[in-house]
């Protein structure tokens, strides 16, 4: 059974005015336990609508979401546990932030749960080394940062809820690159050692072709396509029509083979990308 | 060629009320007519700092920011100098004026005085510009992320102010909105002679920049063209920037031999080198 899954999802804003948009126009998704499903689409393609129907804060005109195979709207106790189960963090870090400082926003989620004050301590000075930020930043208001230091606090706030269900919406917009690597990892990581699923959304190909198990393409409020970054990044025009792209790894690869050097696969990553070209050149060996 | 100073920060020292720390320590840093600069940083740098106390919406603790011949801490010269230099800021929520986006486009260049039929004309093209206009009699409120950033950088666009500064303001697009927004961007400094400042974490962006200033705690750092710039990889990647990936492929094929002479620092290059290399391989 799938640890989430979405049902023939449908959602509009501003039902009954002139400006009524599908945002949502029959999603249906599974996502398998330990999984890193990374969601990509233009701007307004319907990808925050539908995270924020995954934790239940969007409820669908129709269709459903079940967590567990339980429909996550049927009961009270369903939904809390949706709440505890599967943690979001906000497009915007604003969106997310509130509290006077910055412990006191991380131990929000902990708190709810009704873990012990021993057990959230521990949970936020964990995840505030996760998000690569010092203690010192723990009795300084959440309002007192730059755009990147609130973006890892919101982040640390989910993280400390240890949700079986992770889902980051840009997770890396505005990160510097020491910081995105970081958050990459982090990724994966808390993938690897919990065996939670992560799901999150990214408009920068790069970064989705390093970590993710699967691609969900989003277009106007539709599934377009879903696979695994190779089946995805392999439709490089099919993407460019969308409003998308591939990494810019693999447009060196494109490149390259419309100038006659065809390299026989594609590369994702300098790491895979280099390899490729030593073997090209005949020095794979030396690797 | 002598350009034009329109921006100088002299020995700028900055502080946000009840912090034990600055956020600028010591900057000095010109901007020139004309030029279109990236600064870059890590998190918590003072990038935004720096932005915010060129068009005084913060002015130094020590030191002086003299902005096209103002300066910022003579509250007198805050109307002159926003007539000078637009802005976007981080945050786009922050931005928003108006409850109908083209209002809330039409605020800036209404407040500079600029005639009804220009600021009409203006608003429609900036909005078609960053493929919003469909969306001109929504409200900018309820708009998607990326949809949020578009309204403002119309509203800085349509300002057509001698400079602006944009604080990240493709963070949040998709492929296409980044690049049409870049390729705005170099369009209004080509034609129109806007300087352009533009704060980003993609070295892509940064590449296609006249000049890049880079922050570290609180000063400038380097500074200099992008080629220029780059070329100290090993300091970057200490204070947690990175360089463009074609440059990052041809430095690790470097280092397994296959050595292409020159650093790419976008794919052009970088497939012009490469041929080079086989050529002359023999
Ligand atoms: N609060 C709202 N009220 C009304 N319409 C909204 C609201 N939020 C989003 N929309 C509309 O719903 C559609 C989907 O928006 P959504 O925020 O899900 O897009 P997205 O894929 O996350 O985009 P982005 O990449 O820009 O963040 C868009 O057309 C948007 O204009
Ligand atoms: N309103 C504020 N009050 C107090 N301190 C602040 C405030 N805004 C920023 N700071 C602090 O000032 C320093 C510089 O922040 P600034 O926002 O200029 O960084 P930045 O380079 O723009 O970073 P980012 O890439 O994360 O946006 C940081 O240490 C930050 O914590
Ligand atoms: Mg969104
Ligand atoms: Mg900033």
């Amino acid at each position: 059974m799938s640890v989430l899954s979405v049902d023939n999802l449908i959602y509009g804003y501003s039902k009954g005015t002139p400006f009524e948009t599908g945002a949502l126009r029959g999603v249906s998704l599974d996502f398998e336990q330990g999984e890193i499903v990374a969601l990509i689409g233009h701007t307004g393609s319907g990808k925050s609508t539908l995270l924020q129907h995954l934790n239940g804060l969007l409820k669908a005109d129709s269709g459903k979401v079940l967590l567990e195979g339980v429909d996550i709207h049927s009961s009270k106790e369903a939904l809390r546990k949706c709440r505890f189960n599967v943690g979001l963090c906000f497009q915007y870090p604003e969106q997310q932030l509130f509290e006077s400082t910055v412990y006191k926003d991380i131990a929000f989620g902990p708190k709810n749960m009704g873990l012990s004050e021993e057990e959230i301590k521990s949970r936020v000075y964990s995840a505030i080394s996760y998000v690569g930020l010092s203690e010192e930043y723990l009795q300084k208001s959440p309002f007192d940062l730059s755009g990147g230091e609130k973006r890892r606090v919101a982040i640390a706030g989910v993280i400390a809820m240890e949700p079986k269900v992770l889902i980051l919406d840009e997770p890396t917009a505005g990160l510097d690159p020491m910081g995105k690597n970081a958050l990459l990892k982090l990724i994966k990581d808390y993938n690897h050692s919990t065996g939670s699923t992560v799901i999150f959304v990214s408009h920068n190909m790069d970064d989705v072709a390093s970590v993710a198990d699967r691609v969900v393409v989003m277009n106007k409020g539709q599934v377009a396509i879903s696979g695994t970054v190779e089946q995805v990044y392999s439709k490089g025009e099919f993407l460019a029509e969308l409003g998308l792209d591939v990494p810019e790894i693999t447009n060196i690869f494109l490149e390259l083979k419309k100038n006659g050097f065809d390299l026989g696969e594609t590369a994702y990553t300098v790491e895979n990308a280099k390899n490729a070209i030593l073997r090209f050149l005949g020095k794979g060996e030396e690797i | 060629m002598s350009m034009n100073k329109i921006i100088e920060f002299k020995n700028v020292d900055f502080r946000y009320a009840d912090e034990e720390s600055d956020a600028l320590n010591g900057l000095n840093l010109e901007f020139y007519e004309g030029q279109f600069t990236c600064v870059l940083g890590h998190n918590g740098s003072g990038k935004s700092t720096m932005a915010k106390l060129i068009n005084a919406l913060e002015y130094p603790t020590s030191g002086s920011v003299i902005t096209y011949g103002y300066d910022t801490s003579d509250e007198k010269n805050e109307i002159p100098i926003r007539r000078k230099v637009g802005m976007v800021f981080q945050n786009p929520d922050n931005q928003i004026v108006a409850t109908i986006v083209e209002d809330d486009v039409a605020f800036g260049p209404e407040n500079l005085g600029v005639p009804r039929e220009e600021i009409r004309r203006r608003v429609d093209e900036a909005l078609r510009l960053v493929d919003m206009y469909d969306y001109r009699k929504h409200e900018p409120h309820r708009l998607s992320g990326g949809q949020k950033q578009r309204v403002a950088i119309a509203g800085v666009i349509a300002m057509q102010t001698n400079c602006i500064v944009l604080d990240e303001p493709t963070a949040m697009l998709d492929p296409k909105g980044r690049r049409e927004v870049m390729n705005a961007l170099l369009k209004l400094k080509n034609d129109l002679g806007i300087s352009v400042i533009l704060v980003t974490h993609f070295m892509d962006e940064a590449v296609k920049a006249d000049r890049v200033v880079v922050m570290n705690d609180g000063k400038a750092c380097l500074d200099g063209s992008p080629a220029e710039v780059f070329s100290h990889s090993a300091l970057l990647k200490n204070i947690g920037l990175a360089v463009p990936k074609p440059m990052e492929l041809a430095v690790s094929l470097k280092e397994n031999g296959v050595d292409l002479k020159e650093t790419p620092l976008t794919t052009e290059e970088f497939i012009k080198l490469f041929k080079n290399y086989i050529d002359n391989r023999g």
